[in-house]
């Protein structure tokens, strides 16, 4: 088992005649992912991969049952592409694309909420069921360094550090159920606790990795719904950038969510938080993969 | 940085139709006494700068005469707001103010929807406001989708205790700032105050726009007036900085380098948001000081990294370079390598002496490490080097306490 995405999700693939698709696409089906149909407004017709192409959504959905629908789309036509999926009912909207602007992510994640449809991203870098399936970027070439199937779910606010705790549970023999990169913008889909109730009804999962930023209230909200008992299975957390409470300095930081803004969203605050939820806090990277495994019962 | 400077926020501001003093924008203390005859003989003269709290600074005076109006054009053009020097002046007409209101419109992330925030006490800055009189600042979230309607606006203004015709005029106000917001792709619009003149008059009395730099190019004619003035935000861009922004003009399309200059002494160009940021607060933690910041976004830009790191060992007082990034998917890390080890080599430093410490992952990695090694005495670490193991060894070889 896995969460959002195993190798019977029918996937959709908008912008799939684009180079980043077309460069994308074969590692994706490659690894297992089931993609059945692609998008290119005015390239229907024609296919990648031996995927075959339509011009809109609704054509595709017309000969093709979709679950997700991953958007290569670049960062300025994610708003239309966003709104034709879910205006047409995917239920699943998985965007890879890094610079949305705000007022286009705004007015997606709107209307997705209206339509009940479950966004991940903007700015996700991938997402990876180990040994199942895989969307986006994450893990190349060679997935299969970077990811091993296994008992702990990943979910984090970078994809950098998301594919980098992975490694290095891999490299330890520790696989992963289900990998989500949930995008480091300010306005973003579905986030930690989204993803934590998944986990916690999906028995391969033992134990959850969750990375947080400084900035919003992603963690704050996670640690409040681990306490009120939403997910009962072992968290380890970390959320780097403390020092910047007590000596703001003016580092260039890519990610727009990752702000502290009146006080809000400070990684002491958050941590506080959730290791009175009972999380297990990793105030340094090496202690990650110590933390999961005293967690699965492994030391 | 993407704020703009008072006087384009409050032209963009009126030309969205909320009513603004006028104003004169000035670099000397003449042509400051000169707009005060045509504003009216009565002004506010302000620094501009791309930062808030100049009232705190001592850089907004209110002058009546020509004479005043030199006197503090004089020292204001002498002073630094908050490590800005001053170099322009806004000269503003002084306005008749009988009540101050705040209000601000920006994004909220846990609501994913555009927030006004608003105040019938204004005056104050937004933290005052929000940490000693949270009950009087309203929280008016707007569905982006359907905008902020007319009655909306009055149903928001009445229930901040505005009043009868001060609360339709407000509501207007409001109105026209959100339709700045949205029309300029603003992340931010601040009008504090939101003034009630004594002749009933509601007017912007001081306003700041900051736009989302994710859309501005949708808007060129706003890109243009960023300039560089806003320096990181912080504080104005340093030589070093402005030399990294002329490397990164060299090719738009590949590699957009983010670049700070910080006190310390250890070239820190380590790259992605999380990793890096995980990896500056292990190296802190390690006793080490930053000298920098990097980011590159994905890309062939062999050519960026070796003017870069050039760029960053020229720094005087540079005692080592970490030099490292989070496990690639796809960008060739050997790429990258090429471009360091060129830099290094033009260098013809003794790495023996001078640290230089490199963790790249990724697709390319065997033909990085034999570049590399081209380099002598230039320390390559695999990937199983943690962010820990990396900060440890630049602070242990940078310091001189190497026991190795």
């Amino acid at each position: 088992m896995s969460i959002l995405l195993d190798s019977t999700t029918r996937v959709l693939v908008q912008g799939a005649t684009g180079a980043e698709a077309r460069r994308l696409l074969p590692t994706m089906t490659d690894y297992g992912t089931s993609v059945v149909a692609g998008v290119s407004p005015g390239k229907g017709g024609e296919s990648v991969d031996g995927v075959p192409v339509y011009g809109t959504v609704a054509e595709a959905l017309k000969e093709h049952e979709v679950d997700l629908s991953v958007l290569f789309v670049p960062a300025r036509f994610v708003r239309e592409a966003a709104l034709e999926a879910i205006e047409a009912g995917v239920p699943t909207v998985h965007i890879l694309a890094e610079g949305v602007p705000h007022h286009d992510a705004c007015a997606l994640l709107t209307r997705a909420a209206e339509m009940g449809t479950f966004v991940i991203g903007p700015n996700s870098q991938g997402m990876v069921s180990p040994g199942r399936a895989k969307l986006g970027g994450t893990g190349g070439e060679v997935p299969d360094l970077m990811f091993l199937p296994g008992p702990v779910g990943v979910v984090s606010r970078s994809g950098g550090m998301g594919a980098e705790i992975c490694l290095f549970l891999t490299r330890e023999g520790i696989g992963q159920s289900t990998y989500v990169a949930l995008g480091g913008d300010l306005l973003i889909g579905s986030a930690f606790v989204e993803m934590l109730a998944l986990f916690e009804r999906d028995p391969e999962t033992r134990v959850v990795v969750m990375f947080g930023e400084p900035g919003t209230d992603r963690e704050e909200e996670a640690a409040r719904f681990i306490a009120s008992g939403g997910f009962t299975k072992p968290v380890v957390a970390m959320i780097p950038g403390e020092f910047w409470e007590t000596s703001p300095t003016p580092a260039s930081v890519s990610h727009t969510g990752a702000l502290i803004e009146r006080g809000r969203g400070a990684p002491s605050g958050k941590k506080e938080l959730l290791r009175e939820a009972g999380a297990l806090v990793a105030e340094r990277f090496s202690q990650v993969v110590p933390l999961v495994r005293q967690a699965l019962g492994l030391d | 940085m993407s704020r703009l400077l008072e006087n384009d926020s409050l032209a963009l501001l009126g030309e969205g139709g909320l009513p603004v003093p006028r104003f004169e924008v000035c670099t000397g203390a003449e042509e400051a006494a000169r707009a005060l005859e045509r504003l009216g003989g009565r002004v506010v003269i302000k620094a501009l700068v791309p930062v808030g709290k100049r009232g705190k600074a001592g850089a907004v005076k209110f002058a009546a005469s020509v004479n005043e109006a030199r006197v503090h054009a004089d020292a204001i053009l002498g002073m630094e707001v908050r490590r800005f020097p001053v170099k322009k002046l806004i000269v503003m007409e002084a306005l008749d103010i009988a009540r101050e209101i705040f209000c601000s419109i920006s994004f909220d992330a846990p609501r994913k929807c555009p927030l006004i925030l608003f105040s019938a006490e204004g005056g104050v800055d937004v933290e005052e406001l929000a940490e000693h009189h949270s009950d009087k600042l309203l929280e008016w979230p707007v569905n982006i989708l359907e905008g902020l309607k007319v009655e909306d606006a009055i149903e928001l203004a009445r229930r901040a205790g505005l009043t009868g015709d001060l609360a339709e005029q407000a509501a207007r106000a409001v109105r026209a700032m959100y339709g700045v917001f949205c029309a300029h792709d603003c992340e931010m619009i601040e009008v504090n105050p939101l003034a009630e003149l004594a002749d009933g008059r509601v007017v912007a009395a001081a306003g700041v726009v900051q736009l989302d730099a994710q859309a501005l190019f949708r808007h060129p004619e706003l890109e243009a007036k960023l300039g560089v003035e806003g320096g990181n935000g912080w504080r104005p861009f340093t030589e070093l900085e402005m030399r990294m922004r002329e490397i990164d003009a060299i090719d738009p399309h590949v590699g957009a380098i983010r670049f700070s200059e910080l006190d310390g002494d250890i070239g820190f160009m380590v790259t992605g948001g999380g990793y890096g940021l995980s990896s500056l607060e292990a190296l802190l933690d390690e006793g080490g000081r930053p000298a920098t910041t990097f980011d590159i976004t994905p890309g062939r830009y062999e050519e960026k990294m070796r003017r870069a790191v050039k760029a960053v060992l020229s720094k005087p007082g540079i005692k080592g370079l970490l030099l490292a990034g989070n496990v690639s998917n796809f960008t060739r890390v050997d790429i990258k390598v090429a471009g360091v080890v060129h830099a290094l080599k033009e260098a013809g430093l003794d790495f023996e002496k001078f640290p230089v410490i490199i963790r790249y992952a990724g697709p390319g990695v065997e033909e990085a490490r034999r570049l590399i090694a081209e380099v002598p005495g230039v320390e390559w670490c695999e990937d199983e080097a943690s962010i820990e193991d990396l900060a440890k060894r630049i602070v242990a070889r940078s310091y001189g306490s190497d026991e190795s």
